[in-house]
């Protein structure tokens, strides 16, 4: 059962991320540390119109979104956080009519960084993943930005 | 915009929608800047997995208009580094080959906004390609592929 306060995070979640809402990304679950989140099936999602597939991109955009989700529960949604890298294996085409359903996990937390892992299904079966994936990011991002962003900002 | 890269975009819907053009002049890719990519309303900052997927997608189209593919690339893999944030402007791709054999190709592309020196994020993939039409007949260099066979 989520808590309260991840409750709040789930519904205030399209408002705050505008790509989200544009994209139709729904949190279906968010609780100390993992977030479920859904991809609802659109024709303009599409990235191979002859094979009938869904873009891998549309997957790193759920995928990216459910880490930030996860990311912020289990850190509290104040302290900012950037991404640093991102990778994606795509194991199975994910195929048009269906929709994608992500979950997120974060599997570590140290003082500056945090370690998430995750995959996308579709169907019932999340062990027949469409795409697993994986990404750190920088804790308290606005307090304490990487050498490389003070540096070019 | 090019005859090809229209026929790219009809094969490739999503880059429609995310809005995504090709400089075939210059050999780059363009996202302009509108208010339903951003991420992070507050600075404001494009989505990350939008800057991701404008790169990923930007490799794919790549590989049709100038390597020679009918069919869309499959992608196997995509890796992300992000450099700073995507800010609320227009961003570019460039694209290089840097392996292509006769099944994967490699892929690595930069993103950037105001100042090419400063990438926002760089990116690698790998694709797998649709075997060439003339299969038969070239199918004995197959053993010149054989470190990307191993990741396929």
């Amino acid at each position: 059962m989520p808590h309260s306060a991840d409750r709040a995070l789930a519904e205030g979640f399209a408002r705050a991320i505008p790509h989200s809402a544009a994209i139709g990304q729904e949190v279906l679950s968010v609780c100390d540390g993992e977030a479920r989140m859904r991809q609802p099936y659109r024709v303009e999602l599409l990235g191979d119109a002859e094979r009938g597939l869904i873009h891998t991109a549309v997957q790193i955009t759920l995928v990216d979104s459910a880490f930030g989700v996860a990311v912020f529960s289990a850190l509290g949604a104040q302290e900012s956080i950037a991404t640093l890298d991102l990778r994606v294996d795509y194991h199975r085409p994910a195929v048009a009519g269906a929709d994608l359903f992500a979950l997120a996990q974060v599997e570590r937390v140290t003082r500056q960084v945090v370690f998430v892992s995750g995959r996308v299904w579709q169907g019932e079966d999340p062990d027949k993943a469409t795409a697993v994936a994986r990404a750190s990011f920088m804790r308290a991002a606005n307090a304490q930005r990487p050498v490389a962003r003070e540096a070019g900002e | 915009m090019s005859a090809e890269f229209r026929q790219a975009l009809e094969q490739v819907p999503y880059a429609r929608f995310l809005g995504i053009d090709y400089d075939a002049t210059l050999r780059l890719f363009l996202l302009p800047f509108a208010e339903p990519l951003v991420g992070n309303a507050r600075l404001p900052a494009l989505h990350g997995g939008v800057v991701g997927g404008f790169m990923e997608t930007a490799a794919i189209i790549w590989l049709l208009l100038h390597e020679d593919q009918r069919r869309v690339p499959k992608p196997i893999d995509f890796s992300i580094d992000y450099l700073r944030s995507a800010r609320a402007r227009d961003s570019y791709a460039a694209c290089e080959v840097l392996r292509q054999g006769r099944r994967i190709a490699q892929v690595s592309v930069r993103c950037w906004q105001g100042d090419a020196a400063r990438p926002v994020a760089v990116a690698r993939a790998h694709f797998m390609l649709d075997a060439p039409a003339a299969a038969g007949a070239g199918d004995g260099a197959g053993v010149s592929d054989g470190a990307a066979g191993a990741g396929a």
